[in-house]
Order: structure tokens, then sequence, then C-alpha cells
């Protein structure tokens, strides 16, 4: 217990000296949560403005039209029949896309020529792209219906039987956990995970030098040495698990971030998972000599790490020794665990996986850092 | 002055060569985050998502309705459950994206006229993969479900032509701009793999400023014989040089690599990029002029480390509010991205894209006017 507490000790002595490190060590993860989410805090983009290309001005025409245009996701800007003022207004990005309706579009439509609406949208924005797709599928579907019903009228037919004529199988989507689909709501419960562990591996890091100076008891035997490694992680664990409270009472009501899991569900996981980035840090730190190279070398790591954990990029469409990769650093397993617990709301037995990963990942450093130790000090 | 420049040229050089970090962040580092960025996406598209599937009718059409969803390239059925409860754990485990449950006497309601409902769960808390399986599954009940209405009509005599034109009366047609194959390397790969050099420029701008702090300017300020000009000029220039040749070829070697068609006005984007350098090595010089080196670093990760999130890429800024995408405009990298969207992306032509160009040379001056005020500030204190 005493070697515990005496590595718990000399890692506050040394944040103490470089209080700069300790600033990001208590405060820099609960600046980016609150700073993150600010561009995605409207979570849908609505009223995409797009362009109607209307080159039959019929009534049927004009009802596709009025159809997309009542979907809260698209607004239609301009219409008109000129393509290359529609063409213009895309190049310029005043829309994000065209809907074109045809020249004898109605006439096709009740000739049974089945006519298609085009829908021409810059897929280089894929949310937008996606939405107006959606809205505008929906609504020319929505017309169809109507049309074939119509048409069925003098079969004879019921309404209800007209309507299963016309569209024989019903689909219903329920969305599970995040029904009002945010953006961020989606993306931010990963990126949490991700700044967690890159702001107190800097932090760590950042002692690099401080730890130099502050003087270091000899420890003896392997278990005294692990003891003292665990306490020098202890207090970052405690730290962390501290802002994690923070943040999940106070940010994430603010941006009106959904949560289905229980604390005391999410907590445990989430200490297993800080004394995993805990390890790891006390042995990264070990690589930097200078704590003015600290930030230069780990900050652009965020970016793939981020794409690494596969929460935004299915981890099914990583390359396999990506995916291995992937599986050494604690944030694919964190954020794996976080989700499921707070944002799915399931118990532990769903954990089991990324728990047991983040637990060997900490016993792994863990060893390192022991033999490390007892090195230095022979 | 040129005698004053020359001076600070050469100081600046030896220092590069001085420093042992320095040709890990001026090329090792940034070419194995590029690397890593387009190997994330060396798939390209999302194939082959698992989905659940509760099949509880089990007839000739439910199970020709499964193997058509499992037939879509964007999705395959994982499993086949016979509980609801089982298949939802899978998608709580993270083995499935979304449930697809078949109702019971499915075939016979098909078969009636009763219009079954299939059910999707999506797990929503998967966004991007929720909303292609949905789209999938919903193309996919629709083909099969018109299929099914125009059998029904050629069983009643009606002609083919007429049959599927009455289970389709209106129909529309996709045309993805730009990016037809929906391909994410060319869409978010790129963005990264920029995203990832300006992070490595502006540390540079910090870097090479902040190790003027500790020795309090004295030796840099002699090289330029007391002068501002030949001081910044001489600290800039090579950065400058470099990362506009460097991080211009890396751009192209990886639009190369991801077989873009080539663009319209490359030159254009070679200006925009070394706008945008200048603009960072500026703002980065301005940090750690203002501020001891671990605070202007701290800044500087806070800057850069989100900066893509404010770009308007992954998320429109018409769609924000107006404090973050006044901020998110206020980022050279937003504009940088925005010229990359024009000329690589829309591929439109020059003088669609010149106000971007304007816009990020306009940044850099502002930044080079006020790294000039901050260092002559600096440089009467003493």
């Amino acid at each position: 217990m005493s070697a515990f507490l005496e590595g718990a000790r000399f890692e506050l002595r040394a944040a103490w000296r470089f209080r700069n490190a300790l600033l990001i060590l208590l405060g820099a993860a609960t600046f980016y949560a609150f700073l993150y989410p600010a561009p995605y805090a409207t979570q849908v983009f609505r009223e995409m403005p797009v362009y109607a290309l209307d080159r039959d001005g019929s009534a049927l025409g004009r009802e596709v039209l009025a159809r997309i245009d009542a979907s809260p996701d698209v607004r239609i800007m301009v219409a008109s029949g000129d393509p290359l003022a529609a063409r213009r207004a895309l190049a310029a990005g005043e829309v994000f896309g065209i809907v074109e309706i045809p020249d004898a579009f109605q006439r096709d439509a009740l000739r049974g020529r089945s006519p298609a609406v085009g829908v021409f949208a810059n897929a280089g924005y894929l949310l937008g792209y996606s939405e107006l797709a959606t809205a505008a599928s929906a609504a020319v579907l929505e017309t169809g219906v109507a049309l074939g019903i119509a048409a069925q009228a003098g079969s004879g037919r019921g309404a209800e039987a007209m309507l299963a004529r016309q569209q024989p199988i019903g689909l219903e989507l329920v969305r599970l956990y995040d029904p009002g689909g945010g953006y961020a709501s989606f993306v931010v419960p990963g990126v949490l995970i991700v700044i967690l562990q890159q702001t107190m591996l800097v932090g760590l890091s950042l002692l690099c030098e401080a730890r130099r100076e502050v003087p270091e008891r000899p420890v003896r035997g392997i278990g005294s040495r692990a003891m003292h490694e665990l306490g020098r992680a202890a207090p970052w664990v405690a730290i962390h698990l501290v802002q994690l409270a923070v943040i999940l009472g106070g940010i994430f009501p603010l941006y009106g971030l959904p949560v289905a899991g229980s604390a005391w569900r999410v907590l445990p996981f989430m200490a297993l998972f800080f004394l995993a980035v805990a390890l790891y840090g006390l042995l990264v730190a070990q690589a930097f000599r200078r704590a003015g190279d600290v930030i230069p070398v780990l900050l652009f790591t965020s970016l793939p790490i981020v794409f690494l954990s596969g929460f935004s990029w299915p981890q099914e469409s990583i390359p396999e020794p990506l995916h291995m990769l992937a599986r050494l650093i604690p944030a694919t397993s964190g954020v794996e665990g976080f989700v499921r617990l707070n944002q799915r709301g399931t118990g532990l037995d769903a954990v089991l996986v990324p728990g047991a990963t983040l637990a060997a990942l900490a016993t792994v450093a863990l060893a390192v850092l022991v033999v490390l130790a007892g090195r230095r000090r022979s | 002055m040129r005698a004053g420049l020359a001076r600070v040229l050469r100081r600046e050089v030896a220092a590069w060569k001085a420093d042992r970090l320095m040709p890990w962040l001026l090329s090792v580092l940034p070419l194995a985050g590029v690397v890593l960025v387009l190997a994330i996406f060396a798939g390209r598209v999302s194939t082959d998502l698992p989905v659940a599937v509760v099949d509880r009718d089990d007839s000739a059409a439910s199970r020709a309705l499964v193997a058509r969803l499992d037939a879509t390239a964007g999705m395959r059925v994982a499993s086949r459950d016979g509980r609801m409860a089982d298949a939802r754990r899978r998608v709580e485990q993270g083995r499935a994206y979304a449930v697809i449950a078949i109702p019971g006497r499915f075939e016979a309601d098909l078969l009636r006229g009763a219009m079954p409902r299939v059910g999707v769960l999506l797990d929503q808390q998967s966004l991007s993969t929720a909303n292609a399986i949905a789209r999938d599954v919903q193309q996919t009940v629709l083909t099969f479900g018109a299929e099914r209405a125009a059998g029904l009509d050629l069983a009643e005599g009606v002609p083919p032509s007429a049959a599927q034109a009455r289970s389709a009366p209106l129909r529309v047609e996709l045309h993805p701009l730009f990016n037809p194959g929906i391909d994410y390397a060319a869409y978010l790969g790129l963005f990264l793999v920029l995203g990832v050099l300006h992070i490595f420029v502006f540390l540079h701008g910090t870097r090479r400023f902040a190790a003027e702090h500790d020795d309090v300017g004295a030796a840099w300020r002699l090289a330029a014989d007391g002068r501002s000009a030949a001081a910044l000029a001489g600290k800039l220039l090579p950065g400058w040089i470099w990362w506009s040749v460097f991080g211009v070829l890396v751009l192209l070697a990886a639009q190369r690599w991801l077989d873009l068609p080539p663009m319209r006005a490359p030159w254009l984007y070679a200006i925009g990029w070394s706008a945008m350098s200048l603009a960072y090595l500026a703002l980065g010089g301005l940090l750690a002029t203002l501020a001891q080196p671990i605070t202007a670093y701290s800044a500087t990760s806070v800057l850069a480390g989100p900066a893509l999130a404010f770009s308007g890429i992954t998320y429109p800024l018409a769609a924000m509010h107006a404090l973050p995408r006044l901020y998110g405009e206020a980022l050279p990298v937003t504009w940088m991205l925005r010229l990359q969207t024009q000329l690589v992306t829309e591929r439109v032509a020059p003088a669609f894209a010149w106000p971007t160009v304007r816009h990020l040379a306009l940044m850099a001056l502002v930044l080079l006017a006020l790294l000039a005020f901050a260092h002559a500030r600096r440089e009467r204190g003493r």
C-alpha cells in the first residue's frame, strides 16, 4: 500500500512542478467536450436549399415539387425552367442540388410511361446528398402511390385494397437509441472518448521533464513496483472520472445529447478505460525527453484514431491490419463500451469483449512499466 | 536588409538541422498520417454491413425477400434469429447494425392484398451506416413489392408494359454529382489528408517561433540587424517554401492515388495551399510570440485539433448556429477545404474558385500583419 501511495505522491509532485500540464490534465477534456459539439448543436440540417428545374410546368410536376418542399429537410429556393440558371446556382454553391421535372412529365405519367424525376445533388457533401435523395424519393413515391390509386378508381376495389395493390409491402423504420437522428448524438459520444484519451496522453507525456526533477524512492520487488506504477496512474484515473461526471452531468444535457445508460454501469467501465490510458500514457511519456516535443508528435494522431475506432467509419470497412492496430488503442474499446453502456443503455454483459481488451492492454502496459522501472533502478 | 535576411535564413536552416525532431515533423510523421488516413478508407465504400433478420413467416416469399436483402452490396444478412430479443442483443453488442423483422403470415397477407409490414430496427447510434441500410432496405422492399404487384396484374391479363407502369407510375433517378460512386476516400479521405497536413504546418510556425523564446531573441535580432522585417521573413521563408512544395506534392500524390480526375486549375490549388500555409505559419508564430511555448502549443492544439469539425465538411456551415459558423469561417483551413471541394471534387471553372483563393490570401496577410505587430511590440518591450 505504501508503494501505491508513494507512486501517487510522485506523480502529483511532478504535476505540481509543471502546472501547465496539470491544467491540461485537470480541465482540457472538459473544455474540448464543451467546444467540440458546438458546430453540431443544431443536430440536423434543416431547410437545405435546392433548385426546382420544372421543364413541364404541369399540375403533377408542381405537386411533386410541393411534396419535396414540404419535407422539413429541404427548401425549394428557386423554381424555373432554365437549366443553365440551375447549373450556375449549383456551381456557385447557392443550392445543394437540382430536382428536375422533365418535359411532358404529366402526359407520360397519364400514358403509363413511368416518367422519372431527376435528382442532381452534390455527393461531395454526403449528408446533404443523402437528405435530398431521401426527401425526393419519398415525395415521388407518395405522388406515385396517389396516382396509382386514382388509376384503379374504376376497378371496384376498396380504398385499402387499392393502396395494398399499389404498395403491396409496408415498411416501418424504427430508429433505436437516438430517435431524432441527430448528428451530435451520433458523433459526440465517440469523439468524447478519443478526447479523454488524447488529453490524458498529452498531459502525462508533458510531465516527462518534471518527473526527472522529482526524487524517487527505491521500490523493491515486482509486486511493490507494480503497486507503485498503479499508484502513479491512480490520481489521473480519479481526475478523469470527475471530468467524465461533469461532462455527462453538465455538457450532455447542455447540448441535449441523449443518455440511456446508468452511471453505475458506465463509471466502472470508464475507470478501467482510464486505467488503461493512464498506464499507456506513463509508458508513452518515457519516449519523450522534452515537454516541448509532446504536442507536435501526438496532436495529429487524434484524426486517424477517430476513424480507426469504428464509430464514424464501420469497422467492417477498415482493412484487417489496421483493424488489429486499432485494437491496440484503448480508445477503440473505450468507444465501443461507452456507446453501448451510455447511449444504448445495455447491461455490462454487452461490454465483456471491450472490457477484457482494456484489461489486457492495461496489464501489458503495467508489465512493461514494471520492467522499465526495474531496469532504471538497477 | 538583404545581409540581415541572409543571416537569419542561414541561422534558421542551421536550427532545423540541429533540431533532432525536425525531420520527423517535416516529413516522416506527416507522411505517416497521410498514409494511415488513406489506408483507413482503402475500401472506399462501405459494403457488407451486417444485419440480423427475424423471419417469423419462413415462407417462400419471405425467404426470397431475405435473399434479395442479402444480395445488396451495402449489407449482408449476418444471422437469422428466431427471437427478436436475440437479434436485438446482436445490435447491442455491435454485431449487427439493424434488425429486419418479417411478420408471420407475410406471404399469405401479400397474396390477399393485406399489405404486410416489414419492420426495420436501426442502430441510429451508427448514423451513417443506419442511413445506408435504411436506403438499401427501402429500395429492396419497394422493388420486391412492385414486382409482386406487377405479377398479380399480369395474372389478371394486364399487358407487361402496363403492369410495370402501374406498379411504379413515377420513378426517381438519382445523379450523385462529383462523386458518382459515393466514394468515402475521395470525399472524406482527401479532406482528412489536408487536415493532417495543416496540423503540421501550424505546429511548424509555433515551434520555430517558440524556439526563440528562451534566448529572448537576442541572437535572432542581432542576426537581422535589428530589423523586424528581416527577422520575420528569414524565420518564415524556409518553412513557407518547404510546406508549399511538400504539401502540394503530397496532396497531388494523394489525389492521384485515389484516381481522381485531373483539376482544371492545379496552379490555383497550389496558390491556395501556399496562402493557407503562410497563414498558419504566421498564426503559429503569433501564438508563440504572445505566450510561453507550452501555452502556445496548447493554443495550437485547441485551434488545430477540432478545426475540421468547424470547417463545414462533415456538417454543413449553413446548418450551424451563428457563433460556431463564424468561428469556422475564421479558420483558414475551412477556406482551403472549400477550395479543394471546388477544384478537386466539383471541378469548377477557375473564375468560381478565385474568390476563395483571394480570401485565403487576405487571411495570410492579416495574420502576417498581426505577427509583425506582436513581434514589434515585444521587441520594444525589451
